[in-house]
């Protein structure tokens, strides 16, 4: 008789979950994705961020981790670059962007949505001269950030290729999740604050060594009883934002049960409710509210079944 | 006895909340006459019996701690306590329904009650009530070798917070030792949901059977969590429930035990 290892069905249900939301999740975005549209009236400076801004910026992010990894399938690579191509035409092939920061040179919003089209292959000229000349100004060298959002705009310095240093450990030591927190003081807004932080430092997932291992070993013990109370309160949003976390680790700990469960909250046409207790019929609203959790469950069932593949990347 | 003539629960449940309040004045050196025959009313013996059955081990706490003297009119209230709600023959625990065998948490907790009075000095075979069960395999099945998660196992140790209590070492001490890390998860968690007796009572284990936070799952960088931080949070922000600030002092009492150099790593007399 041959040997089987019993517990390889066990090892993989996670990665059958990840991959299955994954999937579900392109599709949905795939479906839904020119809801983000600009306003064709609105001149680039009056753009509302949160509004008309974040949601096309998180698109191109999506779609950048799944070009980055390659590996989740026909329809996700299709979706992804599908999107990215849809929110770099929505800010003319960057040219909005530059619309922005000659209206607000300080603002560094234009680099921060710049980094995952360049992630995914994308490049503007006249951005990369403004970046780069902007980069060298001591003015920009002191922005009045919240600790992990320095941490954004580092990495998407490093990612747009801008000749800056930074003192990246001694900024991680003033973001809440730096200051190895007593783990049961979290809230829902320093767990986001806590979740960026790794992505920034991690680059979502691509280099789980940009973490500290002080803080790697923080969030092996502290992580999965987070994960229970938002699993628990049916919080689908953070609790992808979690997973992925994991992900971002150098030994992730691949939670099944929350995959599993996460699966089972997805709607069948892909859509993950933010919240299990948020609307999730209104089609009026549909869209706006659930799309984050949907976007996040698309780049952690990416990562998941990259990080399945590759498990051991550093 | 003529049931009619019980007080409700609602009776038993505030008498339970008097005695918690009169262990923490005991435990907090406010009250150095604490005795528990004091606690029974003249006009409803039945409400205190039944709290000094409810608080189990709890109720013995100052005695143990050396802050009161046990006396003979204390052991009969005690005996007095089992004699009016009596031990009842085992019930499985439904709290882990996968696990099996589960532990009988009633079982356990008089067992507690039982060793505590032996180091009182009242005789093991005195007819107390406490501490008869069938055997010590039966009694602690299901809480050394099954291992359970760490939500299904940090909820069997808020059952059996009450023997988290100094001077007494078990099978669920060796467990919560070794799963510490899971327990300091349990308190997250705990708090998180704004379950605060519940992170009490964990927290009283993380101080009744320390171990390391580090290990296999977790390089050295971590620090344990510190059960002090917790308590002061939960005693400051977590409202004036009798019962909470009960587990609270319990919790130091089991913490000044751990300190003190007399205390080694425990007789594992179960």
């Amino acid at each position: 008789m041959g040997r089987v290892r019993m517990s390889t069905d066990t090892e993989t249900e996670w990665a059958v979950s990840a991959q299955r939301v994954a999937d579900r999740a392109w599709r949905w975005l795939d479906a839904n994705h020119t809801e983000f549209a600009l306003p064709p009236d609105v001149a680039a400076p009056e753009l509302d961020v949160v509004r008309h801004l974040k949601p096309l910026t998180e698109l191109a992010l999506a779609g950048s981790i799944a070009v980055r990894e390659g590996t989740t399938g026909r329809h996700a690579t299709t979706a992804a670059h599908t999107l990215v191509e849809f929110a770099w035409a929505q800010l003319h092939d960057g040219n909005l962007l530059c619309d922005i920061q000659r209206e607000r040179p300080l603002d560094t919003t234009p680099l921060e949505m710049y980094a995952p089209f360049v992630r995914a292959g994308r490049r503007n000229a006249e951005l990369d001269a403004q970046l780069n000349h902007l980069a060298g100004l001591r003015a920009t060298r002191v922005p009045e950030h919240v600790p992990n959002r320095m941490l954004a705009m580092i990495n998407s310095e490093r990612l747009v290729g801008l000749a800056t240093t930074w003192d990246v450990p001694a900024l991680t030591g003033r973001t809440w999740l730096g200051a190895t927190p007593e783990p049961w003081t979290a809230d829902l807004s320093t767990l986001y604050a806590m979740t960026h932080t790794v992505y920034h430092l991690a680059d979502w997932g691509a280099r789980p060594s940009g973490l500290p291992t002080r803080i790697q070993d923080y969030l092996r013990a502290w992580l999965p009883a987070w994960l229970e109370v938002y699993l628990e309160a049916g919080h689908w949003d953070l609790v992808s934002e979690l997973l992925m976390v994991d992900l971002c680790l150098v030994e992730p700990a691949y939670p099944a049960q929350a995959w599993e469960r996460l699966a089972a909250v997805q709607l069948p046409d892909g859509m993950l409710p933010a919240e299990a207790w948020r609307d999730a019929r209104n089609p009026a609203t549909l869209v706006r509210n659930h799309y984050h959790s949907t976007l996040v469950a698309a780049m952690a069932g990416t990562l998941g079944v990259a990080r399945r593949l590759d498990p051991q990347r550093s | 006895m003529n049931r009619v003539s019980q007080p409700p629960r609602a009776v038993y449940a505030a008498a339970a909340e008097v005695l918690a309040e009169r262990v923490v004045r005991a435990l907090n050196g406010a009250d150095d006459a604490f005795r528990l025959v004091d606690q029974l009313g003249a006009d409803d013996e039945m409400a205190g019996l039944a709290a000094v059955r409810v608080l189990g081990p709890d109720a013995l706490a100052p005695y143990i701690v050396g802050v009161s003297r046990f006396t003979v009119e204390d052991a009969d209230v005690v005996a007095a306590a089992f004699a009016a709600f009596p031990v009842h023959e085992s019930e499985p625990n439904t709290a882990s329904p996968a696990e099996a065998p589960a532990p009988s948490v009633p079982a356990l907790r008089d067992w507690a009650t039982g060793r505590l009075l032996h180091r009182l000095g009242v005789d093991p075979d005195a007819d107390h009530g406490a501490g008869r069960h069938t055997s010590q395999e039966a009694l602690w099945a299901g809480c050394a070798g099954a291992e359970p998660g760490w939500v299904a196992w940090t909820g069997l140790l808020i059952q059996l917070a009450a023997l988290a209590l100094p001077g007494l070492d078990s099978p669920v001490h060796v467990q919560a030792r070794r799963r510490s890390l899971d327990t300091a998860r349990g308190v997250t968690r705990a708090v998180l949901r704004r379950d605060l007796l519940s992170a009490a009572r964990l927290a009283r284990w993380l101080a009744a059977a320390p171990g390391p936070v580090t290990g296999a799952v977790c390089g050295p960088a971590v620090t344990a969590l510190e059960p002090e931080p917790v308590l002061r949070h939960l005693e400051l922000l977590g409202g004036a429930d009798p019962r909470l600030h009960l587990e609270i002092a319990l919790a130091r009492a089991a913490m000044a035990e751990a300190l003190r150099p007399s205390n080694g790593t425990g007789a594992h007399e179960y």
